[in-house]
């Protein structure tokens, strides 16, 4: 097929968009692979929301974290936002030309429970991941280990340990 | 454990080449059949730079494949292959947003038929007595609805019009499975109504109208905090398990905390209704995740295929229906150890022989292979397992 470009890309992804989950409403939400073409054009690391429709966890999350108004500054600031829905037939390209199916990226990234969330280097490189509900000031902290650099020089675990001192 | 089925040496369908990425990814995960002796596989995959559908044959006591191109020119994606009671194979696709169909085996191929009239995907076929037939996804205003149709394999493959399984829903249906019985079609779907994804199934005796469609997964707990609108269930397949009963496998989310769980129910007579789920995989995988079930039957002889990595990586586990249940599970041999051996696809032959064909790759970031294996029908138990 040949391969739409620009708005044409845009109006193919939209209109191929066969299902669709429960991202945060008032979060600017992308496609993956939307996200990791906008990750590579501003330099910003990626923060991927793997969700379920219907996901109880997801709503509880949405709910009581992304509703407050420091994380969503912060996240839609930092990161380029990306919702993949866990059990979707649509179609993303990994990083490396791989055509996969979101629930097949679930597959990959053993996402045995909804929401995980990952954080991505811009060019799709995980950084880490953690799964099940978090708080805002989980999020705010997951933030300062990626915006901060901690991540280079330790894992998030010896991180956490360390702020929780 | 006493396996059914005494396997052979695993042989390579397609080989691995840097860049290239192999997909057995198929609505019911109908990847393989078997017709007269011939082996089919179909998959997808980049070989020449753009994702495109193949199909491989293997005849009896040969070795090799050999591979034939079924999609054009467009990107393709999720083949499916049936089996034709009259022999040769009919097989399935998705390219450039609709699904076709052909007819064919290895003396060649015949023309393609686009079956959809509007953006579509996630075509699945059946064969038997009653015909051939296929249902898909396809776009219906903003959501996806399943499709239905007889196809007429004569001498250049056709169609009648398509009809909706079901009266327009507020929700997509995705992900069809088929399966041709002696007096009546079944179809299972992924079906998002309820707010969350259930297994829904129909049947239809006449072709042009379906009984309402039932719950397959059975729901235990709705509308909590915890399980939300539901739990999750995905990529349900079907197997014809005797002339008027079917056998369904799905990935289910309802002990929610351990991933997808593989579960399964056999349909009563006529597949009106399917009898209690039940859980396939045995004690050892219940706290990991299941991924890529599939199914197969044969006059009675059930087998369920699928991976999980307990022991490290991902391996394939097959599990068959015994008296008490179902089996422990066997890794089958070739088919596990270090590296990834992923996404099976599996049908039985007339002689309850097992087909198994899967991706393998030695790390996450190699090159994958479409490797292959036959397990014969084990003399000591040529008369058993069987459900009754």
């Amino acid at each position: 097929m040949l391969k739409p470009k620009g708005l044409g890309l845009l109006l193919f992804a939209l209109l191929s968009q066969t299902v669709s989950a429960d991202p945060p409403t008032g979060y600017p939400f992308v496609s993956y692979d939307e996200g990791l073409v906008q990750a590579k054009q501003n330099g910003r690391p990626v923060f991927l929301y793997f969700g379920r429709y219907g996901c109880g966890w997801c709503d509880k999350t949405n709910r009581e974290a992304f509703s407050d108004k420091q994380l969503h500054r912060l996240y839609s600031d930092r990161y380029v936002l990306v919702y993949v829905d866990a059990e979707s037939g649509k179609r993303l390209t990994l990083p490396s030309g791989e055509r996969i199916t979101e629930r097949e990226l679930g597959a990959r990234m053993k996402v045995l429970a909804t929401p995980m969330f990952a954080w991505l280097e811009r060019d799709g490189r995980e950084i880490f991941h953690v799964p099940g509900i978090q708080s805002a000031q989980d999020f705010l902290l997951y933030d300062r280990f990626v915006s901060e650099g901690h991540y280079r020089k330790e894992n998030i675990r010896d991180f956490l340990a360390r702020e929780m001192r | 454990m006493a396996a059914p089925w005494e396997f052979g040496e695993p042989v390579t369908v397609s080989a691995a080449r840097p860049g290239v990425f192999h997909h057995l990814e198929a609505a019911g995960r109908r990847s393989i059949a078997v017709s007269s002796g011939m082996v089919a596989v179909v998959w997808e995959d980049n070989r020449d730079g753009t994702p495109r559908a193949y199909v491989a044959f293997r005849a009896a006591g040969k070795s090799k494949f050999v591979l034939q191109r079924l999609s054009g020119m467009q990107e393709a994606y999720e083949p499916v292959v049936a089996a034709l009671p009259q022999g040769g194979f009919v097989f399935g696709w998705e390219e450039g947003g609709h699904v076709w169909v052909r007819s064919g085996g290895p003396a060649g191929l015949g023309p393609a038929l686009k079956l959809s009239g509007a953006e579509a995907a996630q075509v699945v076929l059946g064969a038997g007595e009653l015909g051939v037939f296929a249902a898909w996804a396809e776009r219906s205003g903003k959501h996806m609805a399943i499709r239905f149709t007889r196809l007429k394999p004569e001498a250049t493959l056709d169609a009648e019009p398509a009809i909706a399984v079901t009266a327009p829903q507020a929700d997509d249906q995705i992900y069809p499975a088929l399966v041709v019985l002696k007096s009546a079609v079944a179809l299972a779907w992924e079906d998002r109504r309820d707010g969350h994804t259930v297994i829904l199934h129909a049947r239809t005796r006449d072709g042009k109208r379906f009984s309402s469609a039932q719950i397959l997964n059975e729901q235990r707990e709705r509308r909590s905090q915890t399980f939300g609108r539901g739990t999750g269930a995905a990529r349900v397949a079907l197997a014809r398990l005797d002339a008027e009963r079917a056998s369904a496998v799905w990935l289910d989310k309802r002990d929610f905390e351990g991933g997808y769980d593989v579960y399964a129910a056999l349909s009563e007579p006529g597949a009106m209704r399917f009898q209690r789920n039940e859980r396939v995989q045995d004690e050892f995988g219940n706290n990991i995740g299941q991924w890529h079930a599939a199914i197969a039957a044969q006059s009675g002889l059930l087998v369920i295929a699928w991976d999980d990595d307990r022991d490290g990586s991902p391996d394939i586990w097959l599990s068959w229906r015994e008296a008490s249940g179902w089996s422990e599970n066997l890794a089958v041999p070739g088919a596990g150890g270090a590296g990834i051996d992923a996404s099976p696809s599996v049908t039985l032959d007339v002689a309850g022989h097992v087909h198994l064909v899967w991706i393998e790759q030695q790390t996450a970031d190699a090159p994958t292979r479409l490797r292959y294996v036959e397990g014969r029908r084990a003399a000591q138990n040529s008369g058993a397992p069987r459900v009754h």
